[in-house]
């Protein structure tokens, strides 16, 4: 019979592990980039407890930026939903290639749609990229433990970007902002499947093209081309005799 | 005024139009099992999303990054990235290493 304690034991590790692994630049991208959000947030008339509660709830910078801007411009309500809902399509893929690696059974649990809730980029990049190393049972609570971390240093770089004026050089403001994208880029290129590889490389190209020619549908439509060409590339591959799928 | 013209009206709105598609993803993802063709497709398609967007806020940002120019975010990720490689794909020195040189740029040209 399988003592459950064992159970505890590797939850509690994964969640420490989780907790380890956000320490350093996981921690400081979020912090970087939300601190812009809290000046942005400011500018716009929001309240401190107004722009913490919506980095707690929207969770996405692309989102939180849009509501912002439509909070201060006095947008209607069905102008503020059409357009949050467009911007946020990009969680969907995030989510349903993410929920998969840290469920415990298969199928959908409730309980999904929470931990949906707390993926970001940086939580998405580690559970699928280095998740993959660890054993099934430490996924969730690694997951649970990384994305907490990340969310309170979002909180954290919002409340000083809205409390406290940039006493920054402006040379390591400007570069920390650079952090997030080449840490993320970095980390999905360490990703073990070719696929996945080709995918980064391909969306990293053709993507922004597609956004100069529309923003949101570009990216949405980008994704889903390059991202099967990606797929498709490293299939094709394997059946000329490669491997590395 | 209603209640859903209000900030906080909006930020409820807002929570629901971002959790929307979160929650939509957990649901469907109940049909996918890991290592099968369909959630490699599905990770290739957000791996080339993310990535797109993350490229573009390097190319093109739409926050103050965009200040510095274009040839210097560009030569600082190119030292982050062959560093990155150089290292034997260790992310770590190749982040410190891009945002370390856009530091050094920025100063030297005093932008």
């Amino acid at each position: 019979m399988a003592d459950p304690s064992d159970g505890e034991d590797r939850g509690r590790s994964g969640f420490l592990l989780g907790l380890r692994d956000s320490i350093g630049v996981p921690v400081v991208g979020p912090i970087a980039a939300l601190t812009g959000y809290g000046v942005m947030a400011r500018e716009a008339g929001l309240d401190l407890l107004l722009t913490l509660v919506s980095v707690a709830t929207i969770w996405a910078m692309p989102v939180l930026m849009a509501f912002a801007e439509l909070t201060a411009s006095g947008g209607s309500p069905i102008l503020v939903l059409v357009t949050l809902l467009a911007i946020g399509f990009r969680n969907l893929p995030m989510s349903l290639s993410a929920i998969p690696m840290i469920r415990r059974k298969p199928g959908f649990r409730w309980n999904q749609i929470l931990l949906a809730q707390l993926l970001s980029p940086m939580s998405w990049v580690q559970i699928t990229v280095f998740g993959r190393q660890l054993e099934p049972a430490k996924r969730l609570p690694y997951y649970v433990g990384f994305s907490l971390v990340v969310l309170a240093a979002g909180l954290f770089g919002a409340w000083i970007g809205f409390t406290l004026t940039l006493g920054l050089p402006p040379a390591v403001g400007l570069s920390l902002l650079l952090l997030t994208p080449l840490f993320v880029t970095l980390m999905m290129a360490t990703s073990p499947k070719l696929s996945s590889r080709l995918a980064l490389v391909f969306g990293g190209i053709g993507v922004p093209v597609c956004m100069q020619w529309h923003s949101e549908l570009g990216l949405i439509i980008g994704g889903f081309v390059f991202g099967t060409l990606g797929f498709l590339a490293a299939r094709m591959r394997d059946r000329l005799g490669g491997s590395g799928t | 005024m209603s209640f859903f013209e209000t900030p906080w009206g909006l930020l409820v709105i807002g929570f629901a139009a971002s959790s929307f598609w979160r929650a939509a993803g957990a649901v469907l993802s109940g049909r996918i099992e890991i290592d099968t063709p369909l959630f490699d497709w599905c990770v290739c398609v957000t791996q080339a999303l993310v990535g797109g967007l993350m490229v573009r806020a390097i190319l093109l940002p739409s926050t103050a990054l965009a200040e510095v120019p274009l040839g210097d975010r560009v030569l600082a990720c190119a030292i982050g990235v062959s560093v990155f490689l150089l290292m034997r794909w260790r992310v770590m020195p190749g982040v410190a290493a891009g945002t370390a040189s856009l530091v050094a740029l920025i100063v030297w040209r005093g932008v």
